[in-house]
Order: C-alpha cells, then structure tokens, then sequence
C-alpha cells in the first residue's frame, strides 16, 4: 500500500472542503425560495393561452363577451380558490362564455363547460358542490336548478350555468339541453358504483362521489358517500369499490388504525367482524364486503349505526357487491 | 492496463480535472441570477405602506344586524363614533373593494355596490377631498368593475375606479417575511391616499376557510399569486403586516356559506344580517368566522396573526358595541 504525502492528503482535505462549501451554498440558497421563479414560469405558460376559442352556440341567446379558455395552469385566473378542487379530482381544460337573450342591460348568464380527465372526476366535482335542497333535472346524467343557475355532469363534462339574476329557470334550461343535444345521456353512462349505496332513508340529493382524503383518511379514495336519514337517527354510508377482496380488507384495517390514532375507542361486539367506534360522540364502522370498503360515518347513536351496517351489508350482498 | 499513478501524474490530472471544474464554475457564476426573475420593469425601488391608522380612535368593534346593507354601514360606523372620526376633511380616502369576479352582484361573490356606495357617500359627508376605489380583480378588471355594479356605483358617487395596470404596480417586500418579497403589488394607486377603508364580503374559501377583512389584502398582489395558494394562511398574515388600514367592514347582510369563493348560485348565500366594521381586522374575522358556522381556530390565520400583534382573535374583550339597523 502506498503512503500518503501530507501534501496530498492536504489537497484531499482541500477538495472535501470545497464540496462541504458547496453544499451549504446550494442549502443557503434553497432556503431563500423566491415564489417569483415559479411564478415567472407560470407567467410564461399563461401567455400560451389560445385567444380563439370555440365555443357551441346556443339558440335563442346572443354571445355577451368572448369565450374562454383555462388550463390547469390558469384555472385560478377564473375561479380563484375553487381551483384546487377541480385540480385534485382531475381537470383538463374549463372554457365559459356569457350570454344574454336581449342585447342591452338585461340579465345574462354564463357558462361553464369543465372538461375533466374522466367520469369520476367530473361526478366527484358535480356531487362535491351540489346545493341541497335544489330541483332536480331529468338532463344529462344528472342536473339540477336553483333560483339562478343550473348544475349538471355528462360523463367526463362537468357544465355550470350562472345566471346574473333569480327567476332565469326556463332559460337556463332551454341553454343547458341546446348544449347536451348533441350528445344525451345513455344508461350506460351511468355508473354502477353508484348503486353501492341503498336508497332507503337516503337523503335525497346527498350522494357524492369523494376523490380523496374521505373523512380525512387520506388512503380513503373514490368513495360514494351519502347522507341517510331515519326518525332514530342519522349519518353517513360509504362505500368504495377495490381491485381486490384483499386490498378491500387491507383499506378497511388501515381505516380503523386511522381511527383509533383519532382517539377513537371501540363498542361493544363486533357485528359480524366489523367493530364499531365511537369518536367525539359520533359513531363509526368500517369493514370489507368482498371487494367494497363499506361503513357508516358520523352516526348519531350507536343503535343507529348497527342497524345501517345491517342495512347495507344486506344491500351489497344482494347486489353482489361487485359494482 | 497501466501501472501505479505517479506523484507527477496525479497532480497532472488533479490539474485538468480542476480546470474543468474551475471553467464550469466559471460559466455557472456569469450566469447567475441571485434574485430571480423580476416580476417588474426595472428596478424599482421597493415601496413600503405607510400606517393608515388613527390611534386616537382608539381599537373598537361594532356588529350591527339587519337587511339594508347601507343602513347596516351606517350604524355599524356610527357605533364607532362615526366616519368623521377616521375621515378628516381634506382627507384622500382608498376603498380597497373586493372586485375580484366577472360576476352579477346577486352572488355576493364581490364588494355589493349598495355598501360602496355608502361608504363613499359618508367619505364625502366626513369631507374627504378624494375617494378611490381600486382592486386588482382576478378576472378581466373592466369586466369585473362592470358586472359587479362596482363601477356604476363609484363613478355614482363621484369615486375614482383605478383599475389594475402594469405600470401600477410597484415591488413590495414584508419584513421578515418568506413569501411577499419583492413582488408587485398594486400600489401607486395609493399614491397621496390618507385613509384606507377595506369593504369584503363574508365568503367561505375552498383553501383558506374563509375569505374575510385580512384575505381581501390579496387582491392587492399582482403577478402569478395563485402560488401563494400553496401556503395560504402564511401569506394572510404577511398581508396582515404589508398594511394597516385605517378600518374594515365586513359584509354579512348575505354570507357566501358554501362554494365559495366564487359560490354561483343563491343557494351558496345566506342571510346571516350583520354588517361588521372594526379598527381590528383580526377581531372583525373571528367575529365574521361565526357568520360561517366556523370557529376561529378553524381559521389558523387568525391566531397566527394575532401572535404577531396584529389584533386579538377573542373579539369579545374588545366590547364590541352592538346594534340593529333600521333602513
């Protein structure tokens, strides 16, 4: 083995030097994040923004501005905070423009046709903002109308139309089914998941699709959830079908894991292997059916809880529980 | 294969080696750019907000409750002692709107012209010299001033609309802060201003919680701003510390209660009746927070900034004077 100078070992300490050097440089400088360089790169994606956009025409309704169109990148230019919940589920491209029946001062109304990158995503949009309490809509798979705007999805096309005043109903009707002339809704674009959850006692108007982080889980994805209503009581059902008996079983445990690092603490005896919690004084059961994760979120009463997974569990099973 | 490396050919590739490093040090350091790219023409000077508050009025709190959004400003500035206690004549008075939105008034998504108009008619009474009205809106700012009614009810009331433009906006930087550095904000419109009045509405936020009195200083930000998304309550409380108004009022004769904050239908809205205003913004949106069926430390703005002293989350040891208003 050759022995080492001093002089090279001094180079040796020299260079390591140097390197240590660097790094706290490059950590120094990292540590000072200018947003402005993501900003810049941003600005720079926003000025590819298409200024001729098409847009379907809609009888009977004058064009009150020029259409629009947003990308993931650009989407807050229009909505703002609401972005992130198009993002999160899955966003491809939102184009809106505004119309009015009458030129002039007259109320007008705006479109919003939200393309997403799938059915799910734009059924997770669609149910995660729907307005309780509205009229429901035979348009599209599913719809509904308020006072001033109307709400529907069509497979991976979530629509928003705004009306710049109450009692617009009729005309924002008549635009909605110009706009889904074209391409009605089918059986078959409605999705089995949905039929997971039973009808009984469901509140109408409730059912959602939940994209992500349900109940604060954040392994829990594309989950139907809807909110079911007796005199004894009432909560939530979930369900959420896997590839897998296995990965249902799997979901399940790490849930109630979940669960119990809340503070949650167990009642009574298990139904049928799925044991109930009870967490702040609400009550929650989690378990797997084949390969559907189902449970009952945020019961009011324990009684109440074991009588919908009784509920459900009969539900799945007699629907096979493969969605 | 060749044979041990001698002391001569050791440091003859050290040497290349090191000269290879040294001409890539050498590129990399010509082209280096330690503050990033710049947002802003030039480089301008940094602009900083002067204080805007008047001490002497002392740190109060008014909640009226009602359905005439004019009548509910009225009273609420009344219980503070009156406009005429923070607006002097001569005064140049800044109404910071919330103008962000391309959308009818109906939705509450934006400042409601019928409190704009309010205020700026008591700015006149209390003998302001000037009243501006200015936001950097998210969507096209002509458009927005215009479908909102924000414009109509400015230029009514014999305001100045500055709408936002380039050559407005100046480099801003909080001290201390991590996010708000060097980034345009819209701020010559404040040039002369004496007084600054911030009117919002009350809205839920998909990422903030809540957009109240202290989110409505975001419209002030120019640039890519929807990265501050990302951090949402940090860059709420540098907001906080950018400006000192000189008061607030808060909207909430209709409360944006869900889907906000840009809502879309009436049934987003709610008629929560209460109109706030207050010297303190932290109070007044711990105050607003209820209004939303929230909690303040659901907010964690709120306590954040209020551990920098910009105001107190337990708006109640304020004494909030408390009132109805009758149209």
């Amino acid at each position: 083995m050759n022995a080492t100078s001093p002089a090279e070992r001094r180079t040796g300490y020299a260079i390591l030097l140097l390197l240590a050097l660097i790094v706290a440089g490059l950590l120094h400088v990292q540590r000072r994040f200018n947003p402005a360089v993501t900003a810049a790169a941003h600005a720079a994606l926003a000025a590819t923004r298409r200024p001729d956009v098409a847009f379907p025409e809609l009888p009977g309704a004058q064009p009150a501005g020029a259409a629009e169109s947003f990308d993931a990148d650009t989407l807050a230019d229009k909505i703002d905070g609401r972005a992130e919940l198009y993002l999160e589920a899955g966003f491809e491209e939102l184009r809106c423009r505004r119309f009015q029946a009458d030129a002039g001062n007259g109320p007008w109304f705006e479109v919003y046709l939200y393309a997403m990158k799938h059915a799910d995503a734009a059924y997770a949009v669609f149910t995660g903002q729907r307005r309780e309490g509205a009229e429901p809509l035979e348009l599209g798979e599913e719809a509904y109308v308020t006072e001033n705007a109307l709400f529907l999805v069509q497979g991976a096309m979530y629509v928003e139309l705004v009306g710049s005043a109450a009692g617009q109903r009729d005309e924002l009707i008549a635009a909605a089914r110009a706009l889904m002339g074209a391409s009605p809704a089918g059986a078959a674009a409605v999705r089995k998941e949905r039929d997971l959850l039973p009808a009984e006692a469901q509140v109408p108007g409730t059912l959602e699709l939940l994209s992500q982080d349900a109940f604060g889980f954040d392994q829990l994805d594309q989950v139907y959830a809807a909110r079911y209503r007796t005199p004894e009581g009432e909560g939530v059902l979930f369900a959420a079908a896997r590839a897998s008996a296995g990965a249902a079983q799997e979901l399940a445990r790490a849930y109630e894991a979940f669960l119990e690092s809340n503070g949650a603490t167990v009642r009574g005896e298990p139904l049928g292997g799925a044991r109930v919690f009870e967490l702040f004084g609400r009550f929650e059961v989690v378990w797997a059916e084949g390969p559907v994760v189902a449970g009952v979120h945020d019961a009011t009463s324990e009684a109440w809880a074991r009588d919908r997974v009784g509920q459900l569990r009969r539900h799945l099973r007699s629907a096979g529980g493969v969605p | 294969m060749s044979g041990p490396l001698d002391r001569r050919a050791f440091l003859a590739r050290l040497g290349r080696s090191g000269g290879v490093a040294a001409l890539l040090a050498a590129i990399g350091y010509s082209r280096r750019d330690l503050l990033g790219p710049e947002l802003l023409s030039d480089h301008e000077p940094e602009f900083a907000f002067p204080d805007y508050r008047v001490p002497e009025a002392g740190v109060r709190l008014s909640i009226v409750t009602g359905d005439d959004r004019a009548a509910c400003a009225r009273t609420a500035l009344a219980q503070l002692g009156g406009l005429g206690r923070f607006v002097k004549p001569g005064d140049q008075v800044l109404l910071k709107v919330n103008a962000a939105f391309a959308l009818p008034p109906l939705l509450c998504a934006t400042t409601h012209p019928e409190l704009l108009a309010e205020v700026i008619r008591l700015c006149r009474e209390a003998g302001a010299k000037r009243v501006v009205v200015t936001d950097n809106s998210i969507n096209d700012p002509a458009s927005c001033f215009r479908l909102t009614g924000i414009e109509q009810a400015a230029v009514e009331g014999g305001a100045e609309v500055v709408l936002p433009a380039d050559h407005l906006f100046r480099p801003v930087t909080v001290p201390g802060g991590a996010l708000i550095r060097r980034w345009p904000v819209l701020a010559r419109p404040f040039d002369g201003i004496t007084k600054v009045i911030g009117l919002s509405p009350v809205k839920s936020h998909h990422r903030s919680g809540a957009s109240l009195s202290l989110k409505n200083w975001y419209g002030l930000l120019g640039g890519r701003r929807n990265v501050f998304h990302q951090d949402i309550h940090s860059v709420i409380v540098e907001l906080g510390r950018m400006i000192r108004p000189t008061l607030v009022l808060l909207d909430g004769v209709q409360a944006m209660i869900s889907n906000g904050p840009t809502g879309g239908s009436l049934s987003d809205l709610r008629a929560t009746r209460t109109m706030i205003a207050s010297t303190d913004l932290v109070a007044a949106d711990a105050c607003a927070a209820g209004l939303l069926g929230l909690t303040p430390d659901q907010l964690p703005h709120l306590a954040r900034a209020a551990a920098e002293g910009l105001g107190t989350v337990d708006f109640e040891t304020l004494a909030p004077v408390r009132g109805e208003a009758s149209s």
